[in-house]
């Protein structure tokens, strides 16, 4: 029985290591590549930890986003690409631990929502515009005070604003 | 003693403030003056007795009386006295009465100021002022009361009441847990404030604008008697922005100043509609048009301003500044509601009553009036942009059930276009003219601007510069700047030929400051876009653990670690120093000390992260200490950015500030009663 036991606990040894790296967050497998801290930073930029909300995780300082910049780090150096460490983060906790969602419904969803609202912003100001023009009665050049009115010609400028200025005086 | 009178105050306040809108809006609907003089002093009054509340908070604050749960949670005796002082709004209780105290200071002026000569406004200006101030002193006296005090049991067990609890005796602790670490820092401690002011001083355009729909008096009135008020909020809302980015660059640690944090963005929103708002009412000014638009703009700022308090103090949208959580979100949200439906409604009821119709219609598609409806178009494209942008994790979660995050990219994509599209109206609207105006004058008029951009392409392009949407942000923002350098040129040079420059410049600038202080703003806006650009595009940043004696180098500087120190200050924060130098070439420039403080006796958030940075006007080389190595002290961590351009942010900051001092400040009477003069002249004219 006692070796029954021992073969047991030394299948879980060997067997852990190759658990934990089919869930791609191994920390004791051999490194494929030196990774830099910039590499690091680059991913993790991408990245924001679900506790600390809405602050990236290459910048957050809490010993939580450390432990997830290590974890990072051990995904580059298996080789891991930028993406799949991205990805693996969203499999793990989901869409909020990305800047732009990776799901192609929320992405859609996150883009569409102002683009649609320029749309109709635009439909409904060239709307409005339109009704004014047609609405509008000729009228003579505006006598407003704006020395814009004379732009281009020094003189009639010149003269504009000096009017203007009097006017105030 | 002190917290009676500020318990007292404080719910006298309230009930002056909720006597003053029954009062007001009964004297004006019965036409009795009697009523509505009764409700004027009751609103006014509001004034000194939060006065009295704020100071006897602030004695406590630096008298140290710990007995007061706030003054506790705050201040602790090694504070310095300027952070003693500035606690008033460092937690959540004190800032809602600081808030209360902003509004009813604004109030008490606007009435005063204002009583003569909008008189048929005032009664419903009293109404709504109060109304909000009322609500907020709802939030002070019943839920975050700042005068809450502790007491204690004879078993020892501690309890926070406003007034004595039977068989309790007052817990008075030997000190204080001292303000929150990420607010000692002279840029927190001004930004709140400026906030403050910028949203609070939202309310009054606000309730100008309401009380004429309430009262029907829908002439300019209303537009007249908010147009220093809102120049007034929108500078400080502008310098609450600037000094939140300042502070976010010096204390987050990031290397950056703009983060798209829901908070931030809570503060941006009623901005971006504020400078929509400052445009078009120049339409309704000259031309009697977008009446409509102008009510939906005030009304959807004041929104924005209670929706940010709302979400930045109920913890709705979490952030950085969840410090301010507390269950104040139900109430908030309810008075968010019914403002409303109450501004909605009375905007729509006098809409379809046709009381809102425009007396000009637009004459040309190219005037300044369309160009001025793009404008105000793209500020709302941007509104909706950013506010999608911070909310869309709630309404996510709320009806997809999955939270998501959008960050920068996001921001940046959405908004980027937006901005450049608004440059470049920058550039062409102050050329234009009111009425219409040909393509030909216009080309004309934009010749020498565009010369001085494509110059500007080519210097860059010459000069090494292969970025291309860099080149392309550089000749937008170059294109606005050279038009309002142009126009501003063009102005002087007109009057100079009777005067010196300096002279024609200073009584051009005094005799229509509205129009050269907007110049002026434009151009601080102008050089915060090169700062924007320069600092986005091309910063760059590296991360590296150094030996003493080691170096790295980035740019054109090298950076050498020289020694870790380790010190604890007189407030309690131990900080370690690390000292590096920095080289432009061979030559030393710069001896710099990046630290970590961290606050043993701070729970949450109790560690800061203070730059050291080697500024010019071209770039800041800008050092963050990471991490160190604790047993040996031989070796530490550094993120390293170069920021180019990042100090121009800053001075752009300060041009828009003075550019709206210029066109905020009053103007000498006579000025001012012949420019009315003039403008009904040229309406009558046009009539």
């Amino acid at each position: 029985m006692s070796h029954m036991i021992l073969a047991v606990v030394a299948v879980l040894l060997l067997g852990a290591p190759l658990l934990v790296d089919a869930q791609g967050g191994g920390q004791g497998t051999t490194p494929v590549r030196e990774v830099t801290a910039d590499e690091v930073n680059r991913v993790s930029r991408k990245l924001y930890c679900p506790v600390c909300e809405n602050i990236p995780l290459d910048v957050c300082g809490t010993a939580a986003c450390a432990r997830w910049r290590a974890q990072v780090r051990t995904l580059l150096e298996q080789g891991k690409t930028e993406d799949e460490v991205i990805n693996y983060f969203v499999e793990q906790f989901g869409q909020r631990v990305v800047g732009t969602p990776q799901d192609p419904t929320l992405n859609f969803l996150s883009w569409a929502v102002p683009l649609a609202s320029v749309v109709i912003g635009v439909v409904v100001a060239g709307y409005a515009l339109v009704r004014w023009r047609r609405l509008s009665v000729p009228e003579r050049p505006s006598a407003a005070d704006d020395a814009a009115d004379l732009a281009g010609v020094d003189d009639d400028y010149r003269k504009r604003l000096e009017r203007e200025l009097r006017n105030l005086e | 003693m002190l917290a009676e009178l500020g318990i007292i105050t404080t719910a006298v306040a309230l009930l002056l403030a909720w006597y003053a809108v029954l009062a007001s809006v009964w004297g004006a609907q019965s036409g009795s003056e009697r009523w509505v003089y009764s409700a004027r002093n009751a609103a006014l009054l509001t004034w000194p007795l939060l006065t009295a509340a704020c100071a006897a908070m602030i004695i406590s604050q630096v008298n140290g009386d710990f007995h007061i749960e706030y003054v506790w949670a705050t201040t602790e005796r090694s504070s310095d006295i300027f952070f003693k002082l500035t606690a008033l709004w460092g937690g959540q209780a004190g800032s809602l009465l600081f808030w209360s105290w902003v509004l009813s200071t604004f109030s008490a002026a606007a009435l005063l100021w204002n009583w003569r000569s909008e008189r048929r406004l005032m009664p419903y200006v009293i109404a709504f002022t109060m109304g909000t101030l009322g609500f907020f002193l709802i939030l002070n006296v019943i839920i975050e009361n700042p005068f809450t005090r502790l007491w204690q049991y004879p078993n020892g067990q501690v309890e926070t009441a406003l007034f004595q609890p039977a068989g309790a005796m007052p817990a008075i602790p030997r000190d204080g847990r001292g303000l929150n670490p990420l607010l000692r820092h002279p840029g927190m401690v001004f930004h709140p404030p400026t906030l403050y002011l910028g949203y609070v001083g939202m309310v009054i355009p606000w309730a100008f604008a309401m009380a004429a729909l309430a009262s029907g008096e829908l002439s300019t009135h209303w537009i007249r008697a908010t147009r220093r008020w809102i120049l007034v909020a929108w500078l400080f809302l502008s310098l609450g922005l600037i000094l939140g980015g300042r502070w976010a660059y010096d204390v987050l640690g990031w290397g950056g100043y703009w983060g798209w944090d829901p908070v931030e963005n809570a503060a941006l929103l009623p901005w971006l509609t504020g400078t929509a708002f400052l445009h078009s009412v120049m339409i309704q000014e000259k031309r009697g048009m977008l009446k409509v638009w102008n009510m939906a703009l005030i009304i959807l700022t004041y929104l924005l301003v209670i929706l940010g308090t709302f979400s930045t103090r109920s913890g709705i949208v979490s952030s950085v500044h969840s410090f301010a959580q507390s269950p104040i979100g139900p109430p908030m949200f309810a008075f968010l509601a019914i403002s409303a439906l109450l501004s909605i409604g009375l905007w729509l009821y006098r809409w379809q009553r046709g009381e809102l119709a425009a007396e000009h219609h637009l004459e040309s598609w190219l005037s300044r009036e369309s160009l001025f409806i793009l404008n105000n178009l793209l500020f709302v494209a941007i509104t909706v942009a950013v506010f999608w942008g911070s909310y869309a994790p709630i309404f996510t979660e709320l009806f997809i059930g999955e939270k998501i995050t959008l960050g920068p990219p996001y921001f940046n994509s959405v908004t980027a276009p937006l901005f450049a599209a608004l440059y470049v109206l920058m550039g062409i609207a102050p050329l234009s003219a009111w009425g219409r105006t040909s393509s030909k004058r216009l080309g004309r008029a934009m010749l020498i601007p565009l010369l001085l951009t494509a110059a500007l392409v080519i210097l860059l392009v010459v000069f090494g510069m292969r970025n291309w949407m860099a080149i392309l942000g550089y000749a937008l923002v170059g294109f606005a700047g050279f038009v309002t350098l142009y126009e501003i040129w063009r102005g002087v040079k007109a009057r100079a030929q009777r005067e010196s420059w300096l002279m024609a410049a200073w009584k051009l600038f005094g005799r229509n400051r509205r129009r050269y202080g907007g110049y002026v703003i434009h151009l601080g806006v102008v050089v915060i876009g090169l700062g924007v650009i320069g600092s986005t595009v091309f910063q760059q940043e590296t991360q590296r653990t150094l030996a003493e004696g080691e170096a790295l180098t980035l740019g054109r500087y090298t950076m050498v670690y020289d020694r870790l120190t380790r010190a604890v200050a007189a407030d309690g924060r131990v900080m370690t120093i690390a000292e590096v130098e920095v080289y432009d070439g061979n030559r030393l420039v710069a001896t710099l000390r990046p630290r970590q403080d961290f606050f043993p006796n701070t729970e949450g958030m109790n560690t800061m992260t203070i730059a050291g940075s080697y500024s010019t006007l071209e770039s800041d080389f800008y050092v963050l200490l990471v991490a160190w190595e604790e047993i040996s002290q031989a070796g530490a961590t550094f993120k390293v950015y170069l920021n180019p351009l990042v100090n121009l942010v800053w001075w752009g900051g300060i041009i828009l500030i003075v550019g709206i001092m210029v066109a905020a400040w009053p103007e000498p009477d006579r000025l001012r009663a012949a420019r009315e003069m003039s403008a009904a002249g040229a309406t009558s004219l046009r009539v």
